[in-house]
């Protein structure tokens, strides 16, 4: 079980092109995704390693019924990629592209809205749902099938979570790499939303970040909307605010909340939250045996 | 990528957009005679800068009299920029003069994403300057109001910020067309922020911007090659910041003695928190980012090779996307081709962990070590006996 992928879910790549998505694409099928096809303009009817290649996104569907892309393009064809996926109404949508343009990103939020897809990222590092279906370039090996859903904005900050949860032998339902970007396809309230109608799923973990206005959207959301407990950290409340810092878009500066505002309404919302990076297996840990979730 | 108040100006005149004549003061010593030289009486007087500086300064000054205006230019040098200068963080060179003129109001407008809703928001405030620590929500001195992309700009958008501001029926007609103007440019230029105030509104009507920046997307930069000579990012930075930010690396300098190189700035946030949690403190954030491959990595650990004030570089990388063992190459070269006298701690785990954790082990120059919180442990105890001895 799981949201979004479970062992049915049938997956295609978009650009396969890249050494780097050959790499990726294998390891998901290594890990035991259903790879099903691939999509390099001019390079139909050919394969790779076993994958079918396709010249359209719709054909790709259409011959293997694919609902999931997993995409490798470059920044500047991102929006015509992902608008194909949308044209062959693809379910799913994981682009791991990093440095999308913000305004092609704008336009794709508003025509999303109005489409049968789900778009996950840019800078994703994908979904996987431990044990049954990987679609993105996280190390497979560090994630253990269980009950604890784990959304995250940063794919770095998820690994390291995840592989401490694992070591402490608390598997995950399902985890989510949203993207560092300003904006996003899918946030936090489009996937916990999934969460509390998972019956897999009996805690959830959000791993957010400075900047931006999703953690506190989504701590409001939780308020009136989800039963399931719930454990959030928010990374940065150390850092000095002056200056800005780090390789994806985010600033620090006046204009955006702080990661303590952002902890505090999560406090107010009744969200469990975790101040230290290292404290949040401990929290998790309790509340699972307190609560006698699992 | 930052624009300079002066370019931002030119841009903004050049699409129709009526802006304050001003003059730019840079050196100080003959104030005295560039003031008398001028015609007005009365300036607005404030420093050249980014809007991070604008913030530290305040408000805008007005002088009445050509004196008050130099006696207003001494004191910003003295008190104010000499401390800018020592903190090497804000450069300010540079004060700019406009001649006063009367008018009916004065606002502050910027035009910036909204991330989460994923639209364009202009927000206008009734003081000269952005209300600090602003939340995304109307007040009595700040009003937003978001414009959906599919719809575009609408004219009930200028409209609201018009009667927000109780300016009268002829000046809203005479404006309207100015707000169109500011988001316009906003997406013709790929800007993540456009920010101008302040902003009058002349007796005759005309709204008449004195002070603006832009930021454009970094990602769309590609779209606006001919706008890469005016960017000034590099300005604000200092020299190994700088060496990084040509290698696409995010180097960022801090008062404490870890220099903490990760790729992904989640992670490096997270270590930043629990480093200070423990009762430390960073010298440098360095970002090489996830998707970096080995000739980044080397180029970053070189730079803070350079940094002296670094006392213990801990390395963090978790891989997805790039091989673990590719990093672990780029960092064994480093190591081979230089005697370093700094501690260098590493965690490296994700894909091919193995083979990376072998090209490394038994390298005297790195200490690899596994667990996140023992290793931040054991890199403060270091610092600490470092620091004793």
């Amino acid at each position: 079980m799981g949201i979004l992928l479970d062992r049915n879910t049938r997956m295609i790549t978009i650009g396969l092109n890249s050494p780097l998505a050959q790499f990726h694409t294998t390891s998901c099928l290594e890990y035991g995704t259903n790879v099903v096809g691939a999509v390099v303009p001019g390079l139909g009817g050919t394969s790779k390693d076993g994958v079918r290649i396709f010249n359209t996104i719709s054909l790709a569907q259409k011959n293997t019924g694919a609902s999931v892309a997993m995409m490798f393009l470059p920044p500047q064809l991102v929006l015509d990629g992902i608008l194909e996926c949308i044209e062959a109404e693809i379910s799913l949508i994981v682009c791991t592209t990093t440095g999308v343009p913000l305004h092609d990103m704008l336009k794709l939020k508003s025509i999303l809205r109005n489409s049968k897809s789900q778009l996950i990222g840019p800078s994703s590092v994908g979904v996987i749902t431990p044990g049954e279906c990987k679609v993105g370039v996280m190390p497979g090996f560090i994630f253990m099938p269980g009950n604890v859903g784990v959304v995250s904005r940063s794919g770095s900050l998820l690994y390291e979570m995840v592989s401490e949860l694992t070591k402490q032998e608390i598997g995950q339902s399902t985890c989510v790499g949203l993207g560092g970007d300003n904006v996003i396809g899918s946030d936090f309230i489009d996937v916990i939303k999934l969460f509390e109608k998972d019956h897999a799923t009996k805690l959830i973990l959000i791993l957010g970040e400075i900047g931006g206005n999703y953690e506190i959207d989504v701590a409001h959301y939780i308020r009136k909307n989800v039963s399931k407990p719930v454990v959030a950290y928010v990374a940065g409340s150390m850092m000095p605010r002056d200056r800005q810092v780090g390789h994806s878009g985010m600033e620090i500066n006046s204009l955006i909340h702080s990661a303590e505002k952002k902890l505090e309404v999560f406090e107010e919302c009744a969200v469990n939250i975790v101040r230290s990076p290292d404290k949040i297996t401990q929290k998790v840990k309790k509340l699972i045996f307190d609560q006698e979730l699992i | 990528m930052r624009f300079l108040e002066s370019d931002t100006k030119q841009l903004l005149k050049e699409n129709g957009i009526k802006v304050l004549d001003y003059h730019i003061l840079k050196n100080f010593d003959h104030a005295r005679e560039f003031i008398n030289a001028l015609e007005g009486e009365q300036f607005f007087l404030r420093p050249h800068s980014y809007e991070r500086g604008k913030e530290r300064f305040g408000d805008v000054t007005l002088a009445s009299s050509k004196d008050a205006a130099i006696d207003k230019v001494k004191e910003i040098v003295e008190e104010k920029l000499t401390a800018l200068h020592s903190e090497k963080k804000i450069p300010v060179t540079e004060i700019i003069l406009e001649e006063a003129i009367p008018y009916k109001r004065v606002f502050y407008l910027s035009l910036f994403f909204d991330g989460s809703k994923a639209k364009t928001v202009f927000l206008v405030s009734k003081r000269r300057l952005l209300p600090k620590d602003f939340i995304n929500k109307e007040s009595d001195d700040h009003f937003v109001v978001a414009v959906d992309f599919a719809a575009g700009f609408s004219q009930f958008i200028a409209r609201k910020i018009c009667f927000f501001l109780d300016m009268d029926n002829e000046a809203i007609k005479k404006s309207i067309k100015n707000f169109k103007t500011f988001y316009e440019l906003f997406l013709k230029f790929d800007l993540k922020f456009l920010n101008m105030g302040p902003v009058y509104l002349s007796e005759d009507n005309e709204i008449i911007i004195s002070g603006a920046h832009m930021i454009m997307d970094q990602n769309s930069v590609f779209r606006h090659l001919d706008m890469l000579k005016l960017a000034t990012d590099k300005d604000e930075l200092q020299d190994l910041e700088l060496e990084a930010y040509r290698n696409d690396i995010s180097y960022v300098m801090f008062e404490g003695d870890i220099g903490c190189l990760v790729n992904g700035t989640g992670i490096g946030l997270a270590l930043v928190d629990l480093i200070r949690h423990k009762g430390g403190d960073i010298a440098a954030f360095v970002d090489v980012g996830g998707t970096a491959g080995k000739d980044r990595v080397k180029k970053a650990l070189s730079i803070m090779l350079k940094d002296k004030h670094i006392k213990l570089i801990f390395i963090n990388f978790f891989n997805g996307m790039v091989k673990s063992d590719e990093i672990a190459e780029g960092l064994r070269e480093i190591l081979d081709a230089n005697k370093i006298e700094i501690p260098i701690v590493g965690r490296i785990d994700g894909i091919n962990k193995v083979p990376a954790h072998k090209l490394l082990a038994g390298n005297p120059q790195i200490t690899l070590l596994d667990d996140l919180s023992e290793s931040v442990t054991y890199i403060l105890e270091k610092v600490k006996q470092k620091s004793e001895g």
